[in-house]
Order: structure tokens, then sequence, then C-alpha cells
């Protein structure tokens, strides 16, 4: 007799039961503040959070061990936390370098306020500074204490999944599309990795624990398997649900083209950074542009929008002046420019906006705007730049009507406008005296040659326009030059690659190194036509999206004023006032800009570029949505055709067996077996063979049938023989072809036999394979093979 | 007799835990609330939340698990009141090992459900004997307060997935009855001096042989005290022999069963209202059925047991009179017959007499003649008239005639029966027992100093 041993071991302490989930704990919240990953620059910041983590946790485990009570053992981890933040972050100011002091708080005071100003700065990925990096440290220290104390201390690990949902969750709050799915996919290993755990502490917990007395089960078994169960289930159920989670959020349509909240369009312009050209450049390169607003307008040109207006240098960047903006400047009357002299030929237009996605203090409006209506909130207009701001509402949802000016000087008039500027203007000359040289030497050697500043002005544009740059939204980000200041513009003359804001800039920077009053415009391109217009509402309508933001210079010229131009090759419209055609008739102009301008000079309108980019995009969300609709189907059809793919694979494997000759009468007779019940046959085990096989040849179908009724009949001697015969009077090992044959004709009879629902339902629905994955009370197979 | 219930719903349907449930509900607000705010996020996590308890709810259902369950009870009838073991032996059959599952028996409401505990890990299945590393042994003690005919089983296996998200339980084998005989009182005295003679065949044999001593001795059998052999005897016929003449041949004595309660409170029984008082008077009346029963096949009575209503013990066609109507009562013997007595007795229950032929047939106790006077014990709990009638009419037949009564057997039957010459015996309660049965043997020994 073998000897039994008691299955419970002998209790070991009850904390160390609790080391697994410490550890499934600390790669849950690794995992999870990895899921910030897309939002930070390098990865100083994931090791600190790493550490402090692991600091935290241990401690607590540590602490646990030791014997704290369990209802304080979340206060030591607060404690840990503090001192650890003193020791990282205090700056020596902790007594002994650990405990806060007064001082210390200061310090952390700092670094939070840091911290939080440099979120708003930042845009992502941003610089993990000292302050976001205290931040990101300290609030995982806390959630790796709430952690714990929910996992651990009152043993609810699945409700410890809900801290962790910040760090995943918030990068969704930022950027589009949320953190990568590949962490969120590890997160949600990392989270069933902590059930998982959990489960086998409980077990463990009961087993060492179990209740005494004389009316307490007692066990007796081999105790053989000492370790973790098997992970085969674990792993299975796992994976099987993150994987069907991954198909079943990827096939599920979205009900909103843009969320309402988070990343709509528009939050980041201007919304939290300081240089508004750095956060053009981001919109610009969204990979699904959003849209910003439409419009209809009387003018013949589309106008461009002008949100603000960049005029003054801090230090080597462009900023917008806001100092000028006088309550009385309501915007129902905006007084006409003063500088404007009559001979200049202007129409006034009227165009109905209606904001989709812009959410900014800045409205959008057309140049040299006389009146607008329909707003709501408070809204005052720049008497310098006409820029139009509110302190108290957002562009959102609003619709309004502007009316403006569209103003055509001809290059006459402009080039023989005066050299003696307006107090007002002259500010507008400024630039940082530390500049590259290649701004001045660039700008000389372009106008050599020109005799007034508005054949300078033409000038520089048509060499940005040239064919030596390129528009390209990516470079100036990727070698570190991105942004509109005048060492940037240094880079970029000799790069020579960059997109609007830096055409802009650098155009506007060059004039005033000659002496021209020059500033930067930030606004939308004029938008594209819809595409849809047909008929009714949506005709004569165009919409403008995030991939329209655009700057682009404006240079003063008296008598007239601010005139815009188009120094970014490929991109918007170059005035009529400043064709070189036009330029080119007095003589002055450069001969040499001529020919590389020319091809350019013939796109009225709009550049192809962005259309093309526009409707490529909306063709991508449609072909979208179609492979959502393709999976959700693909899905479908592999959900409905499992059972048919499994029937048939056995199927095969069977005949496969049969006409090798490894399988005799005996798996023959079972497929015949399963083809009867997968055509609604009743086969019972308690039947013989002899009695299965005389229901068979006597249904409805089959009884006519000779060839089945004989194959049938081949079929059920080959069985009874196997079954019953000697063993030395075994059938042939090559009798299974012939079995297979007939089991064929039988099969075939069957099908023919059956009625047309029963068919299909033996295709997609095989009956016989229920009682393989059901019935697994001890009955055993159903039929008798 | 609380009836064994059975669940309606397949074994091996699949729940989830509370865990489970949150996880559902969390999920689902989660996915509709990332829809509305169009974050894909969130929605993998939302299909994780719907998508993992689904699957284990799947895996649960699915997974294999095949057991041989062997039910054993320790002592195999257990009286009511004291403990009794119930051993499990578990094997494995399935190919693959089974962790992580769960055990209880289930039972019905009588006994105490042992709780539910886990079963250690079973490795795959070995072939081999039932004490390899596939099987385990279970026990637990149930202490059933009630005798009856207990339905302990079947096995119901527990399995969760290994998140703990949902579970599933499976009935493996079959439910096992475990027969809870009523409590016995063990009885004063030898239960010889209840009769008056030995028994109609020692008798018999004495009137033909008065002094042969040859003849009072038999072979030996398997039960017989060492004492009893007869060593002259013995010697004489070269084998075992045994004095006869303490032995009697067959003494016979009566035990008369009121099962019917068929006094004036018989309505309450017809409706179905259970009378709680009833039912004690009808427990108390069992033990000392069963008391007074096993001490006489004890002192080596054949005991013949008639019960007023329609036989519970031998059930039969032709015995659904009642012994006072002709019904032959049902015969036990001492080798093993007070084990039948108690599995019989556990089963017994009131039940409804049929009226239809009432006091048709002669009573077995007066067909059987007047060649001896058979020891009668009554145990009456409600009787009406006619059972009355009936008890009168055999007294002739019986010596002594002992009537027990539970205390609601009406005044005037008892006196009635007193009348009619029964010695009529009031017990109230178990504790009782044996001061009755003291009672009954001061009062045989009085009338055996008279004779």
């Amino acid at each position: 007799m073998t000897r039994f041993e008691p299955a419970r071991s002998v209790p070991g302490p009850r904390h160390q039961a609790y080391w697994p989930l410490t550890w499934a704990l600390l790669l849950l919240l690794v995992v999870g503040s990895g899921a910030l990953a897309p939002l930070l620059r390098g990865t100083g910041w994931m090791w600190a959070m790493t550490f402090t983590v692991t600091i935290v946790l241990i401690s607590t485990a540590g602490f646990r061990r030791l014997g704290v009570r369990r209802s304080f053992v979340p206060i030591t981890g607060l404690g840990v936390l503090l001192t650890f933040l003193t020791l990282v972050f205090g700056a020596g100011t902790g007594l002994v370098w650990l405990i806060p002091t007064p001082d210390t708080f200061t310090v952390f005071q700092g670094l939070i306020d840091s911290g939080i100003d440099s979120i708003r700065q930042q845009s992502t990925p941003a610089a993990p500074v000292a302050g976001i990096t205290f931040l990101l440290a300290s609030g995982v220290g806390l959630i790796a204490v709430l952690v714990d104390a929910l996992a651990i201390t009152l043993r609810w690990p699945a409700l410890a999944g809900i801290p962790v949902l910040i760090p995943v969750g918030v990068p969704g709050l930022i950027i589009d599309g949320g953190a990568e799915i590949f962490s969120l996919v590890l997160a949600a290993g990392a989270f069933l990795v902590l059930l998982w755990f959990d489960a086998r502490v409980r077990r463990t917990e009961e087993a060492n624990q179990l209740p005494e007395g004389r009316s307490a089960p007692r066990v007796f078994a081999r105790a053989t398997r000492l370790g973790p169960g098997p992970m085969g289930g674990a792993v299975a159920v796992g994976s099987i649900g993150i994987v069907s989670a991954l198909v079943l959020s990827a096939a599920t349509p979205a009900f909103t083209e843009h969320s309402p909240v988070g990343s709509g369009n528009g939050s980041l312009l201007f919304g939290s950074g300081v240089s508004p050209m750095i956060d053009l450049g981001q919109d610009l390169r969204r990979p699904r542009p959003q849209p910003a607003l439409h419009y209809t307008t009387t003018a013949v040109a589309q106008p461009y929008f002008k949100l603000l207006t960049l005029d003054r240098f801090v230090g080597t960047t462009w900023v917008a002046s806001t100092n000028r903006i006088n309550r009385d400047n309501t915007v129902q009357d905006i007084t006409r420019s003063p500088e404007l002299s009559k001979s200049v030929e202007s129409v006034e237009t009227t165009t109905s906006v209606v904001i989709d996605g812009v959410d900014t203090a800045w409205l959008p409006v057309p140049p040299l705007v006389t009146r607008v209506e329909g707003l709501g909130g408070s809204w005052y207009w720049d008497s310098h730049t006409r820029a139009i701001r509110s302190f108290d509402s957002s562009t959102l949802g609003q619709s309004y009507q502007v009316t403006a000016l569209e103003l055509k000087p001809t290059a006459g008039q402009l080039r023989d406008s005066s050299s003696e500027y307006p107090q007002s203007v002259l500010p507008a000359m400024d630039l940082p005296t530390l500049r590259p040289d290649i701004i001045d030497d660039t700008a000389r050697a372009v106008t050599s040659g020109t005799g007034t500043p508005y054949d300078a002005a033409v000038a520089l544009q048509d060499y940005l326009r040239g064919g030596e740059f390129a528009y390209d939204t990516d470079a100036p980000v990727d070698d570190g030059y991105d942004g509109g200041g005048v060492d940037v513009i240094g880079t970029f003359l000799e790069l020579q690659r960059g997109y609007c804001v830096h055409f802009a800039s650098a155009m506007a920077v060059m004039a005033r190194s000659l002496g021209i009053p020059a500033r930067v415009a930030v606004g939308y391109l004029p938008g594209t036509k819809t595409s849809d217009g047909v008929a009714g509402a949506g005709a004569g309508q165009f919409n403008i999206n995030s991939n329209d933001l655009h700057s682009w210079p404006e240079l003063y010229f008296g008598g007239v004023g601010w005139v815009s131009f188009e120094p970014t090759p490929g991109r918007g419209r170059v005035p009529a006032y400043a064709r070189p055609a036009d330029s080119a008739g007095p003589g002055s102009a450069s001969g040499a800009t001529l020919p590389t301008s020319a091809p350019r000079a013939g796109d009225d309108g709009l550049t192809t570029g962005g259309g093309s980019v526009n409707s490529a995009a909306g063709s991508t969300s449609g072909s979208d949505a179609l492979l959502r609709v393709g999976a959700l189907a693909a899905l479908i059809v592999c959900l409905m055709g499992g059972p048919a793919a499994a029937r048939s694979l056995r199927r095969q494997g069977r005949m496969r067996r049969l006409r090798r000759g490894s399988a005799g009468a005996a798996t023959a007779w079972a497929e015949l077996g399963d083809s009867a019940i997968d055509h609604a046959v009743r086969v019972t085990e308690l039947e013989t063979p002899r009695e299965l096989a005389r229901r068979l040849s006597g249904l409805p179908g089959l009884d006519g049938d000779a060839a089945a009724a004989e194959a049938l009949d081949r079929l059920l001697v080959a069985l009874e023989r196997h079954r019953y015969a000697r063993p030395e009077e075994a059938v042939a090992a090559d009798q299974g072809a012939d079995l297979a044959d007939d089991l064929d004709i039988v099969t075939e009879a069957l099908h023919r036999a059956s009625d047309r629902a029963a068919r299909v339902r033996a295709l997609t629905l095989p009956a016989s394979l229920w009682p393989a994955v059901l019935a697994r009370q001890n009955s055993g197979r159903i039929r008798n093979a | 007799m609380p009836v064994i219930r059975r669940f309606s719903r397949p074994g091996w349907f699949p729940r989830l835990t509370l865990r489970g449930l949150i996880f559902l509900t969390a999920g689902g607000a989660l996915f509709l609330n990332a829809l509305v705010v169009n974050r894909r996020d969130l929605l993998f996590v939302a299909c994780v939340l719907l998508a993992v308890p689904l699957v284990a709810l799947v895996y649960v259902a699915v997974r294999p698990s095949r057991l041989h369950v062997t039910r054993t009870f320790r002592p195999p009838i257990v009286a009511a009141g004291s403990e009794a073991v119930v051993c499990l032996l578990v094997q494995n059959l399935s190919s693959r090992p089974l962790y992580g599952a769960r055990w209880r028996d289930a039972t019905n409401g009588a006994t105490k459900a042992p709780g539910t505990g886990q079963l250690p890990s079973l490795e795959r299945y070995e072939g081999g004997r039932d004490n390899g590393a596939d099987s385990a042994t279970l026990e637990y003690t149930i202490l059933p307060r009630q005798r009856g005919v207990h339905g302990i089983g079947p096995l119901v296996l527990g399995q969760h997935d290994p998140f703990g998200l949902a579970f599933s339980e499976r009935r493996v084998g079959e439910p096992h009855d475990l027969v809870v005989t009523p409590r016995i009182t063990s009885l004063p005295g030898a239960g010889i001096a209840l009769t008056s003679g030995d028994g109609s065949l020692h008798e018999q044999l004495r009137r033909e042989n008065p002094n042969s001593d040859e003849l009072i001795a038999r072979e030996y059998r398997p039960g017989d005290a060492l004492r009893r052999v007869n060593w002259p005897a013995t010697a004489r016929h070269g084998e075992i022999m045994v004095r006869q003449e303490e032995q009697r041949s067959n003494p016979e004595a009566l035990l008369i069963l009121d099962t019917t309660l068929s006094g004036p409170r018989e309505h309450s029984l017809m409706h179905g209202e259970r009378d709680r008082r009833y039912d004690q008077d009808f427990e108390l009346a069992v033990e000392l059925a069963a008391s007074v029963g096993a001490h006489l096949l004890d002192g080596g009575f054949r005991l013949n047991v008639a019960e007023l209503g329609a036989s519970q013990l031998a059930p039969g066609l032709d015995r659904e009179r009642g012994a006072l109507n002709g019904d032959m009562p049902t015969a036990f013997r001492a080798p093993g017959g007070d084990r039948q007595l108690l599995e019989g007795l556990a089963n017994l229950m009131p039940i409804h007499r049929q009226e239809a032929d009432v006091a048709t047939g002669a009573s077995w106790v007066a067909s059987r003649g007047a060649s001896s006077q058979l020891p009668a014990f009554a145990i009456l709990i409600d009787i009406n008239d006619a059972d009355a009638a009936g008890l009168a009419s055999v007294r002739g037949h019986c010596e002594p005639a002992v009537a027990f009564t539970v205390g609601t057997v009406r005044r005037d039957m008892l006196e009635y029966l007193i009348n009619a010459g029964w010695q009529c015996i009031t017990v109230t309660s178990s504790h009782e027992i044996t001061a009755a049965w003291s009672e009954v043997q001061q009062q045989r020994g009085v009338v055996h100093d008279t004779v």
C-alpha cells in the first residue's frame, strides 16, 4: 500500500504569499508608465518612474514582511515615497538628505510649478525637465501606494487596474490615438498576470488555513505537484482574450469622426505652447487633417484667413504683441486703415464663416476686415495688426459674417510707394542684433540690382519660391531647427528645407534687414471647394482643415499698407501684384528669377499640393472604414465557418488514415456515425452497429439506393469482422481504401436523402461536434465505435 | 422526508464570478464611453474587460475533466445523532492533470453539508491502482440528526478559470444513500423474563422426550457462545455440540406499530398540515419501536412487526390492509434481523390508511391459533375505535400485552385498552424509554411471582 501524505503543507508565514503580488504590481506599474512614452522624449523619465515604483512596492512588501500591521503599511509606503523624493529631488534640503524640511516642500512646490508650466508650454513629445520628472515620479509613487493598498492590503487586485488607467489613459487625452497599442497590450497582459497571481495566492492561503475540527473535510493525496499550476490555461485564456479584444476594438466603427474632448482640432493650436510657429508645424504634421472651418464668400479670389500677426522679436523669436488691444475697438466697426490711399482699388466682400474645430482666442478672418457680425462673446481688434481677439470666449462653435476689403494694388502703385514710413511702423524694422550673417548676405545678394523696396520684395519671394528650396515639414524637426527665430532662419537658409514658417520668417527677416518693415501673419490658406458641391447647401462652400494652416510675410508699403507675399513654394497663391511677370515688365527685376518661377506663375488659385493631400486623406479614411467592415465580416465568417472547418478537418484526417491503411473499420464506422449525427439521425450508444445500419438503410432517401445499401453492408461486415473475428483472421490492411470509398458512397447518399435544412445544418453546424465539446460527463463517446 | 432536489440546469453550465460580472459591467460602460468620445485606447481596455471574462467562461465550460468517484460510508449504517465518515476516492480519468478544482458533496437538507474544499492537484490518469498520484482521498464527517435515507452526493466539482472570472460546477458520479437508522436506547434485562414459555418447538420436544439429554444437544453453529458448548456431547459426537436447553427454539414476539395515526386528528394528516408535535411523536414512536425491537431480537426472539397501515417494512400488494386486518406481519430473525429492522424503520413514515376494507380480514394473531401466547408490544400514537377494537380482540392471544403510548392517544382509547387488558405505559420523550421498559419488567416480575 502506498503511503498517503496529507496535501496540506506546513503553514508558512502569511506575508510570504504576497511577494508574487508585489512582483505582479511592479510589472503592471512599469508597463503602465511605459504607456506615457509617446508624450516624452528620451528614457530618463522612465527610469525615474520605475525606480520610484520599485522602491515603494519593495519597501511596503518589506514592512509587511517585518510584521507591520496591515492598515499601517500604506502609510509607511507614503513615508518611503516622501523620503525617496526628498533624497532625489530635494536638492539637499532634507535633514540628513532624507527627512523633508519646510525648505524641501518649497523646492517641491517650485518643481511642481515648473513642471506644470513646462507641461503647458511644451508640445509632445516633451523634454522631461526636472519638474516633469518630479511630477511623474511622485504621481506614479502615489499610484504605487494606492495600488499596493488595493491589491494587497484590501485584497481587491482587480481594482488595482483602475489607478493604472491613469498613465495608460493620459496619452489619449493629449495626442491623437492615445497610447501605443503595443504598450496597451503589455499593460493588459500585466494586469492579467496580477489576477493570475492573485488567484494562486488565494489558493495557497486557503490551503494553509484549512478549517480545523471534526467536521472539517480531510484531504489525502500524494503531494506531487508543489509548484505553480500549469500555465497553459492562463496563457490560453489571456492571449485569446487580448487578441479578441484587439480584433474587436479594431473592428468597432467609430461613432464620431473626432472626439469632442481631448485632442480635438485646434486644441494644440496656440492652446498651450508659447511658440505659435512650432505649434503650427505640429498641426501641419498631423497625419489626419481635421476640419477647421468652412465658409462661403463673395470674393473673386478666396481670401487667406489670418489669425494673428507676429510683429515683434523677443530674444530671437517672433511673438505677437497683444498690448494694443483696446476695449473700445469692437468688431462691429473696424476703421479703414488710414495709410490706404484712395487710389488703390479695393472691393468690399462678404464672407460667412462657420468654425468647425478651431479652438483659440484669435478669430480667423480675411485681412483688412471692416466689420464682423454674429459673434458670441466680446471680441476686440488690434489697431495695428488688425488681429481680432477675445479674452473671454473661444472660436469654437462660432458662426459669423465678415465684411472685408479685397485690396487690388498694382505693381506700379507698389513700386511708386514712398519709403517714408510712419512712426507706428518703425518698430517693424527691428531685428535682433545677434543674427547669423547669412541672413544679411543672402538678402543683399538676392536683391542686388533692384531699385525699389517692391522689386526687392519680389526678388526675395522669387528666390524663396525658386527651385533651390524644398517644402518639407519634417526636416526642420529632424535636424533640430524648428521654429521661426533668426538663428533658425540662418540654418534654414543653409539647408534650404523647411515649411511655411521658415519661408515666411526668412522673407520677413531679410526684408527687415533691407530696411523694409515686415511681419509674419499666421492663419489659414483658403482651403478647398467642397467636392460634393452638386447643388444646394454645399455649393460654393470652402472647407479649411488643419493642413491648411499657413504663415506668410506682410510687408509695408507707404500709401498701401501691409501687403502679403507668398514665398512658400507649392503652397497658397502668389498675389497678382507680386507676380514676377508684372515685376519683370519695368526691367528692373533680375532676369534670373524668371525661368524658375515661370511654371508657378500659372497656378492661379490653389496649388494642387494641398488639394491632393486632402483628397488622399479622405480616401484613406474611407478605406479604413472599408477595412474595418471587412475585418468584422471576416471575423463573422471565421466564427461561422469554424465548426464546419473543424468537422471537415476531422473527416479529412480519418479519410487520410483510412486510405493510408493506418486506420480500419472502427474509424470508418465512427465517421459514418458522425455523418449520421450531422444529418439529424439519432445515434445512441445502446445500439449495435447492425441495428444502426438497419435504421440507416431504412431512411426515406436511402431505401431505394442499392449502391449505398451495398456499401453500407460492406462497412458493417468490415466492422463486425474487425470487432469479433479472431486476431489471426484480422482484415488486411489494404482494405482501408475500399472502406473510404464505401464511406463516401454512404455519406453522399445520406446527404442526398436529407432535406435542405438538415443539409445546411450538417455543413455549417455539424451536430457530431457538440458531444466532443460539451458532453464530458463520464458517459464517453456517443457512438459505439 | 424531503425529496432530493435536482438541478434543472445542466451540470456544466458556467457562471461568472463577482469579479467577472464587474469586469463585464465596467467593460460595457467603458465601451460605450469610448465609442462616444472615440478613444481607441479606452476601446481596447473596454474590449479586454469584455473579452477576457467571456473567454474564461468558454474555458471553464469546455475544459475537460473526467473523474471517477467512489463513495463509502463508515459505518455503512449510522444511527441518528451519531457520526459517520464519508470517504470519497477521486481518480482523474482524463489525460490532463486536474489542477485548482474545488469539491463539495451535494447533500439534501437533512444532513449538514460539509462545505467546500480544495481538491488537490491530480496527475493525469495513470491507469494503475487507485492510490497513485492521479487520485486523492477526501473524507468528512457528517452528523445526521434525523433518521431516514439521505442521498449523499453527487460530488460537485467546481472549477475556476485562471483569473477567477468564471466558475463552473459539474456533477461527478451518482448520489449514494446513507441509511440513518433511528436512535436505539439499550434496554435493561435480557428479555427472558418476558415470556411464560420457552417457545413452541422446545415445548414440543420436551413433551416427547422429557428426560433426554442427547436430544437437547445440537451441532455448533457460528455465533454460538463458547460457554454453551456441551462438552460430554461433543466428546460423544466427535464434533462440537452445544447445549440447547438455554436457547428457545423459536420464541416469537409481536410488535404492533401505529403508522396510520388514524385518530380524530387524521384530518391534519390528510391535508398535509404537518403538525410538528405529531412529527415528534412519530419519531419518538419509531425510536421506541427500534429500541424494543432490537432488544427483543437481541434476546433471541423472532420478531413479528405488525403495522396498522399498509406495510412499509416489506411492501407488497397483499399487505396493504394493515396487520390487524389480516395482513401477515413482517418477521425478523436474530442474525441480521436487527439491521433489517433498523433499515426498515429508517424509512418509515406516517401513511394514510386505505379505508376501503376496514376490519374485513381477521387478524394474523387470531388466526394463528391459541397454541401459545405471544408477548406483544404495541406502540401507539393516535388510534381510532377500529384500531382499539382490533387490539382488544388480539389481547387474548398475547401475554404480556404492553401498549406504549406517546401521549397523544385519546384518553377514552386508553381506558378502553386498559379495560381490554393491555398494560398501557405512556412515554413522552426518549429519555423515558428505559424507565418505561423497567416498568414493564417490574410488572412482569409481579406476574411471574403470582403465577
